[in-house]
């Protein structure tokens, strides 16, 4: 209907002079076709995500995703670093859930070390209970961004204020906010304190009454449904095939969780479900995850009922820094913190891949260790990587504006895709 | 008589005084935005801080594109409406001037900004100007049938083509307007389409192609094209008030003005709370709901009118 009206242009990219615009009626569809570049500073690519759609009035023909533009170099990094010091650096990738790439990674060093089944219970308690908070609040971003999205600009503010209980959580336990690096390998940093206990029973209370409201608001809104319903339709083939993971391998009928196939950090211990849904559009997406986070929500509350007693570190002061007490009485101790500080631990020579269900979908670490301090190769399986490549297949023949719907709900970090 | 006339076009109730308006609104508008999302909003004055900014900043026009057209149009959205102000009665029955068939030339005034939108952006040679372009046209056709619709069957039952005469026929029949409620809630549904705001903000959606027509506008011809914008909020809502809440117009000048305001404060009101709650719609949606629930819903109106009409003869 429109799309007649756009004007042909060869030089698709430079700007059409006015002299030179003139409605040119061709049989040739390829000739209608003009290419629009999307981002990477648009306000909908979620961080720096370039799109190259090639347009078709408003209907997009093909979507050709560019990425690259926050490479940090994290893997390689990751070559020149001790196991500890790399710790910090997953923070930066998925920086909307750290203490889930933390775990990922912390997991797969244990599991080189071979210490996984010795992590005191206490510390796998804790860890499941910070990474279901931490799914909470990706989850809460996810969902503001993506109605943003969607043109509604109201919601992420109320999402933003959940997520700041769960953040205040964190920075009440570990004094950091965002990038919070407190798994180690071994254990935790440090014990929780007294006031966090109250804090997450005051959240859990309010985010009951939160979460049925937001559901409300999208099980109840035409306009969400109608921009969402059959919009970017994803098939169990094409999602498996793709190798996609996490809410939107979910939404296509696919149960596959992480926590439940391959149970890590005692997981196992815990009631949940996993919601799944068969239709594989974005608004399937949408509401696996406001499942999830009900069933995080539950999670939480199982965790805090009952937190084993106990340390928080594994007993070797070779691979875990000792508290600082037992170095001012022990020589021995000592110099594994000093050794440990300036140099770190030697690996065995081994190669693991470990994974765990982050918020995104199933986040992998790849280690191979040649023996010394420092792996010989990391390599990052990223969930947002593999969901992305999926976006040239599920939306091509949509509008422009179904695209930014699209690209909403996989929900995609680019500090992950670009690592 | 000259300088009444100058006095009236370029002060009171003209362009100075409906700049006024249009910034006092925006105000209003974004606080409330603010405040329904839980945000603090601005300061009162910040609308008059951001337009001198705007108006000092450098305007830059593409290489490629049109310069005369490009510089005009936003001088064109202004001119478009502020002079359809001129026609609609305000606090009292009768408006600063007035002739008969002064409705269709109101509702033509009213869309020359969304013509200037269509051209400005189609002649800024940006792709993402274009797309606003078109869809400011599209969506044009359909909200405009079903916001003349309404107007027509209010002003079929005052049985004049004169708003003036229109305001003055429902002073003399009090709670006849009550008759016109459905046409009411489709003009405010129309004019929120002809401001671009949630959920019909497709034009200018900024998630999807930036600003739409405004992306490349910048500096003083931007302002330009938000002032008028502003002031087509306050132009839209009087005409709304005048045509379908004509009451209170034999109070006196402080008075009716204060109730005059209240009730362009009621419908920017209707506006700000839309645009807070919706999400946006697509532009096929919005053209479809145009059709098959707007248009509808106003003939109905017409209909009512023609039947009430009947009835009182």
């Amino acid at each position: 209907m429109i799309s007649e009206k756009i004007p042909t242009s060869v030089d698709k990219f430079k700007a059409i002079s006015s002299d030179n615009i003139s409605v040119q009626e061709s049989d040739d569809p390829g000739d209608r076709i003009v290419t629009l570049n999307m981002g990477p500073s648009h306000p909908a690519t979620h961080g720096v995500l370039r799109l190259v759609l090639s347009i078709d009035g408003e209907v997009i023909t093909e979507v050709v995703p560019h990425i690259g533009y926050l490479h940090t170099g994290m893997e390689k990094l990751g070559e020149y670093m001790s196991y500890h010091q790399f710790i910090p650096i997953t923070d930066r990738m998925d920086y909307l859930a750290p203490m889930l790439m933390n775990l990922g990674y912390i997991l797969g060093v244990e599991k080189l070390l071979g210490i996984t089944d010795e992590i005191p219970a206490r510390a796998q308690w804790l860890r499941v209970l910070y990474s279901e908070l931490m799914r909470i609040s990706s989850h809460l971003i996810w969902l503001g961004t993506s109605a943003i999205d969607l043109g509604a600009m109201s919601p992420i503010f109320y999402a933003l204020q959940d997520r700041e209980q769960i953040m205040n959580i964190f920075e009440e336990t570990c004094g950091a906010r965002l990038t919070s690096t407190y798994f180690r390998i071994g254990g935790l940093r440090e014990d929780i304190p007294d006031t966090v206990i109250p804090m997450i029973e005051k959240f859990l209370k309010d985010f009951a009454i939160r979460l049925d409201e937001y559901q409300n608001l999208v099980t109840g809104n035409p306009i969400l449904i109608n921009r969402l319903k059959g919009i970017g339709c994803l098939s169990k083939e094409t999602a498996l095939s793709y190798c996609c993971s996490g809410p939107v391998l979910r939404a296509s009928g696919v149960n596959y969780d992480v926590r439940k196939a391959r149970p890590y950090s005692g997981y196992e211990k815990f009631k949940f479900n996993i919601p799944v849904y068969q239709e594989g559009d974005s608004y399937a997406r949408f509401l696996v995850r406001m499942d999830e986070m009900r069933e995080s929500a539950t999670i939480v509350r199982q965790a805090i009922d009952a937190i084993p007693a106990g340390p928080v570190k594994i007993d070797r002061t070779d691979i875990i820094l000792p508290d600082k007490h037992r170095t001012q009485g022990n020589m021995e101790e000592l110099i594994n913190h000093f050794i440990l500080s300036c140099r770190g631990f030697n690996a065995p020579v081994g190669e693991v891949f470990s994974t765990i269900e982050s918020s995104k979908g199933e986040f992998g670490v790849y280690l191979v260790s040649t023996g010394g301090e420092k792996p010989y190769r990391l390599r990052v399986h990223s969930p947002s990587f593999l969901n992305l490549s999926v976006l040239p297949a599920i939306s091509r023949g949509s509008l422009i504006a179904d695209i930014v719907a699209i690209i909403g709900s996989l929900d995609i970090v680019l500090g992950e895709i670009d690592r | 008589m000259i300088l009444h006339d100058v006095f009236t076009l370029l002060i009171f109730p003209g362009c100075l005084f409906l700049l006024f308006l249009g910034l006092v609104f925006q105000f209003i508008d974004r606080k409330l935005h603010a405040r329904l999302q839980n945000r603090k909003g601005p300061p009162w004055f910040q609308p008059l801080p951001d337009l001198l900014k705007l108006l000092g900043k450098e305007e830059i026009i593409p290489e490629g594109a049109n310069p005369v057209m490009f510089q005009l149009m936003p001088i064109f959205a202004v001119t478009g409406v502020i002079a359809s102000f001129f026609y609609i009665p305000l606090w009292n029955s009768q408006a600063t001037y007035s002739f008969y068939g002064d409705v269709i030339v109101v509702i033509y005034l009213l869309t020359i900004p969304t013509f200037t939108f269509f051209l400005g952006g189609w002649y800024s040679s940006s792709l993402y100007s274009m797309i606003g372009a078109m869809r400011s046209q599209t969506q044009f056709f359909s909200y405009e049938v079903p916001l003349f619709m309404s107007v027509l069957a209010s002003a079929m039952l005052a049985d004049t083509w004169s708003l003036s005469e229109m305001t003055k026929w429902y002073s003399n029949h009090p709670f006849y307007w009550m008759f016109n409620l459905i046409g009411f809630f489709v003009a405010v549904v129309a004019l929120l389409g002809k401001l671009e705001k949630v959920p019909f903000d497709t034009p200018d959606a900024e998630t999807e192609i930036v600003a739409g027509t405004f992306t490349e506008y910048s500096g003083r011809l931007y302002a330009f094209f938000r002032v008028a914008l502003d002031i087509e909020l306050v132009v839209g809502a009087a005409l709304i008030v005048a045509v379908f809440l004509p009451f209170g117009f034999d109070l006196g000048p402080f008075p009716g003005f204060f109730v005059w305001l209240a009730k362009i404060t009621f419908v920017v009101a209707i506006l700000t709370v839309a645009r807070s709650i919706f999400a946006r719609m697509r532009i096929d949606q919005m053209i479809e709901f145009c059709w098959i629930y707007l248009a509808p819903a106003a003939f109905c109106q017409i209909l009512l009118s023609l039947v009430v009409k009947g009835a009182l003869h």
